[in-house]
């Protein structure tokens, strides 16, 4: 999950960074905000408890052990922007204390585990949970599926930013710079280990993490409500941003502009089993967004598909915001509790 | 005040056989993991520590840049002799070890198949056999990238490592915030790193007691069970701490405002280091580039 | 005090995380039936040697044997010598909380139970008697995180006694307390005592050992073995205990 310098491409490193400092800006503001004076400890204490969550070997139910990133608990139960925060300090700190995940890849691991998981496991969890009382078996297990459903996205993430490297980065004979693998290998592999190992020892740890807080009373009047997630546009627009940016380079390759050196049926071979919908999202950005900027045929077929992506995901997490922003002032915040 | 004993307890338990049950094997890997958090946290900061952190970190992150933008796996891996080399001499030998072996052995395993024609086709120069009327082999370029990777893994890791084991965190996170990450996400980052010690401790504690009652296992919902148990545990100490550090920090005057320390003029031999750091770096670079 | 030691310690030296002295060749016998008290100064050495002779920490050199087993990692990694071990010898953390990670007072007393094989039904009797006994019954369905620090006392103390280990090791077991609290635990070591058990308890309290040790170890602030004696020659001996900062000469 912890994916370390060497994998992936400085390109797609500073793409990371790109979206998780600002996610990082937004979701301090936002913890401030909510939490006012205390955020600093409060903060810098959720963050110590994060990191070591990430150490705890959990026994899962077929007799070996395995970790859990445990930003999904923290999510659900200091909301998600907290979740962000400690997250990603944490991070830092596997990062430089015990090397697991690079520096470089800083931005990627806090866009996989640190913005996504969060997002993820917030949506699901009140999906879930409805309106059961804090406590309740349905609310613990909605925090277990909460978690699970959290880490297999980010594992999809995972799976989707090293899938990409070898059809975007590679010598002109054909030798990968850094992860060779492409989608069709890393997508399974990823899943497999996370469906049956990572999956349910997130699961143990958000579900038994947050039903021993909830039955002890701990989180009385601390638990989030569903305002929180409304109140919350910047971090949602820019966990679209994040998906959108993920999923920008794989409309590059299922159009193939990134390759020429490669012969075609070799090209067929490394592209496999990515659906054809693929495609039409590349077309859908080269053709729908920036329609009339004529670059889409022209010379820089690469560049204009870059450009019109940037500015087609700016566009859709700005409606985003806009549109959490409106709900937001429409629907004031009542309670609390 | 005598206080009458149940029989059960006025006798000691002698003799009891071990249960059929699972024995409690993430207890003793998480109790490995939080010791050796707890080591390196007391670890003294090694040599090169006299050297300006900011100079440190902006050399380190140049220098990852350079690895990742190399293709030559030949230079790539001189790199990487001179990053151990380096290390070494610095006096991260040992932390060294114990970071690279294990993600760069991961990556070596992993990174195999894709050295075969079966994962990226091109010209075979090992043949290993046929498969499905194919011939199946070692590739060229499977090979190629399967050093260069390994090479830049290991390069890497080790500039990571050099960085950290010879700065203290707190020089670190204002070196940091010298390069323009955020007051609070630093602020913050300094604080945790402090309370590390404070929980790590109190989690191995944690493990300890019930490792101390363990008798031969538990059933997996125990064990569950005791997760949700120390997690919940330690959250609501985390609370409890926050709460108290809070109060400590308003009785000192604390309003939530930041006070960046001032940083510590630049030396020449700091100037000096960096320079050569950054010339080594492009000079590789250079040198990839011309190899290409 | 001529039958076979329980425990014995031979020139144990332990390193706290590779590199801090904890422990600088010590060695001591507890003998079945005495009290022993581990006196000296904070950071001296004594919840080391305490989580040693539990076997939670090996020595870094030296050798460790309880009930006539040698006791290393790879000796507890045997389920049958670990269960023996285990079920013979019982820890009263210095920190309750540590040992408190259940959702309920019940459920914590409920798992050493369990762990001894106990049914159902002896386990809850169990549970009864012991909470009468610590005067904890009101608190049984509560969460241990949320109690003050002499009830988290007594429910620690109540998990490690249904198991009703033969060795009682005690941590600082008065530190903290109010007097009520700790005179009342004074007074249950010492039936524990009284009933047969042999009891080491580390402490800086000159008051208990007077009161209820049969003979008391000095550790000083090298780490070594300053003194061994009954409470009275040891007590009387000032600048012994000056020496190993156990009382304050000004």
């Amino acid at each position: 999950m912890h994916v370390p310098d060497g994998y992936l491409s400085p390109e797609t490193c500073a793409v990371g960074l790109a979206i998780a400092i600002p996610a990082i800006a937004v979701a301090s503001r936002q913890v401030m905000r909510q939490v006012k004076g205390r955020a600093v400890p409060k903060l810098a204490m959720l963050s110590a408890f994060s990191f070591l969550i990430m150490m705890f070997n959990l026994p899962i139910p077929d007799g070996t052990t395995a970790h859990a990133v445990g930003s999904a608990l923290i999510a659900i139960v200091m909301g998600p922007a907290a979740a962000v925060i400690a997250t990603a300090v944490a991070l830092l700190f596997q990062a430089l204390i015990f090397g697991d995940g690079g520096v470089l890849a800083y931005g990627v691991n806090v866009v996989n585990m640190a913005i996504l998981m969060p997002l993820v496991a917030t949506v699901v969890n009140r999906l879930v949970a409805g309106n059961s009382a804090a406590g309740s078996v349905r609310r613990i297990t909605a925090a277990a599926i909460a978690g699970y459903v959290a880490i297999l996205s980010a594992s999809i993430a995972v799976g989707v930013e090293l899938g990409i490297q070898p059809a975007l980065f590679h010598t002109a004979d054909g030798t990968a710079l850094f992860n060779p693998y492409g989608l069709t290998a890393t997508l399974p592999a990823m899943l497999f280990a996370h469906l049956l190992i990572a999956g349910p020892a997130e699961a143990i740890i958000t579900g038994a993490g947050y039903g021993f807080l909830a039955r002890t009373g701990q989180l009385d009047g601390i638990e989030p409500t569903s305002d929180k997630l409304r109140g919350n546009p910047g971090l949602v627009s820019l966990g679209v941003l994040a998906v959108l940016a993920l999923a920008t380079p794989l409309g590059l390759v299922a159009q193939g502009t990134a390759f020429g050196e490669w012969a075609p049926d070799e090209l067929g071979e490394q592209l496999g089993a990515i659906p054809a919908g693929l495609e039409q999202w590349s077309s859908f950005w080269t053709h729908s967004v920036l329609p009339d900027y004529g670059f889409a045929s022209g010379d820089a077929p690469v560049a204009a598909y870059w450009i019109s992506a940037l500015v087609g995901s700016l566009i859709v997490a700005g409606f985003t915001y806009g549109a959490l922003w409106l709900a937001n002032r429409r629907k004031p915040v009542s309670t609390t509790a | 005040m005598t206080t009458t004993l149940p029989d059960w307890l006025a006798a000691p338990t002698v003799g009891v056989d071990a249960p059929q049950r699972r024995p409690h094997r993430f207890l003793r890997k998480s109790l490995g993991q939080v010791e050796r958090l707890l080591a390196i946290l007391s670890e003294p900061p090694g040599r090169l520590a006299d050297f300006d952190p900011r100079v440190k970190l902006i050399t380190a992150l140049l220098v990852l840049v350079a690895f990742a933008l190399m293709h030559d796996p030949r230079l790539l891996s001189v790199a990487a002799v001179m990053v151990v080399v380096g290390a070494v001499a610095a006096g991260a030998g040992r932390a060294l070890l114990g970071i690279v072996v294990p993600v760069s052995v991961v990556t070596a395993v992993v990174m195999l198949p894709a050295t075969t024609s079966l994962v990226r086709p091109g010209t075979i120069v090992l043949p290993l056999g046929s498969w499905a009327e194919q011939a199946v082999g070692l590739t060229a370029t499977g090979l190629t990238g399967w050093w260069l990777v390994l090479a830049r893994v290991v390069a890497s890791l080790a500039v990571v490592v050099v960085l950290t084991r010879t700065t203290s965190w707190l020089r670190l996170t204002a070196a940091l915030r010298s390069i323009g990450a955020p007051a609070g996400f630093v602020l913050i980052a300094t604080m945790a790193h402090r309370y590390l010690w404070v929980l790590g401790r109190s989690l191995a504690d944690l493990l300890q007691a019930r490792r101390a009652r363990s008798i031969g296992g538990a059933t997996g919902g125990e064990d569950r069970a005791f997760v949700g148990g120390s997690v919940g545990a330690l959250f609501v100490r985390s609370n409890e701490l926050a709460d108290q550090v809070h109060q400590a920090m308003t009785a000192r005057g604390f309003t939530g405002r930041l006070v960046d320390p001032t940083p510590a003029r630049l030396r020449w031999t700091d100037v000096a280091w960096g320079c050569a750091v950054v010339a080594a770096a492009v000079g590789l670079l250079w040198g990839d580039v011309v190899v290409r | 005090m001529s039958a076979e030691p329980l425990l014995r310690g031979r020139g144990l030296h332990y390193r706290y995380l590779d590199r801090y002295v904890a422990l600088d060749d010590v060695s001591f016998e507890v003998h079945p039936g005495e009290f022993l008290a581990l006196l000296g100064a904070n950071g001296s050495g004594k919840s080391t040697l305490l989580k040693m002779l539990d076997g939670l920490v090996f020595p870094t050199s030296g050798s460790l044997s309880a009930f006539g087993e040698s006791i290393t990692e790879q000796a507890l990694s045997d389920p049958a010598a670990n269960a023996r071990f285990r079920s013979r010898v019982g820890l009263v953390f210095q920190n309750s909380e540590a040992q408190l990670f259940s959702a309920t007072v019940r459920e914590d007393l409920a798992f050493g139970c369990r762990q001894l094989g106990l049914d159902a039904v002896q386990t809850d009797q169990r549970i009864g008697q012991i909470a009468e006994m610590l005067q904890i019954e009101p608190l049984l369905d509560r969460a241990p995180v949320h109690l003050s620090g002499g009830q988290q006392r007594r429910v620690a103390l109540g998990s490690v006694l249904v198991m009703s280990p033969q060795v009682l090791l005690f941590d600082e077991p008065t530190a903290g307390l109010d007097p009520r609290t700790s005179a009342w635990l004074l007074a249950l070591m010492g039936d524990l005592h009284a009933a047969g058990r042999t009891m080491v308890v580390a402490t800086h309290d000159l008051d208990l050992t007077m009161r209820l040790a049969t003979r008391c170890i000095v550790l000083d602030e090298r780490h070594r073995v300053a003194a061994t004696g009954t409470p009275t020659e040891v007590l009387s001996d000032t600048e012994l205990l000056a020496e190993a900062n156990l009382i304050a000469t000004l």
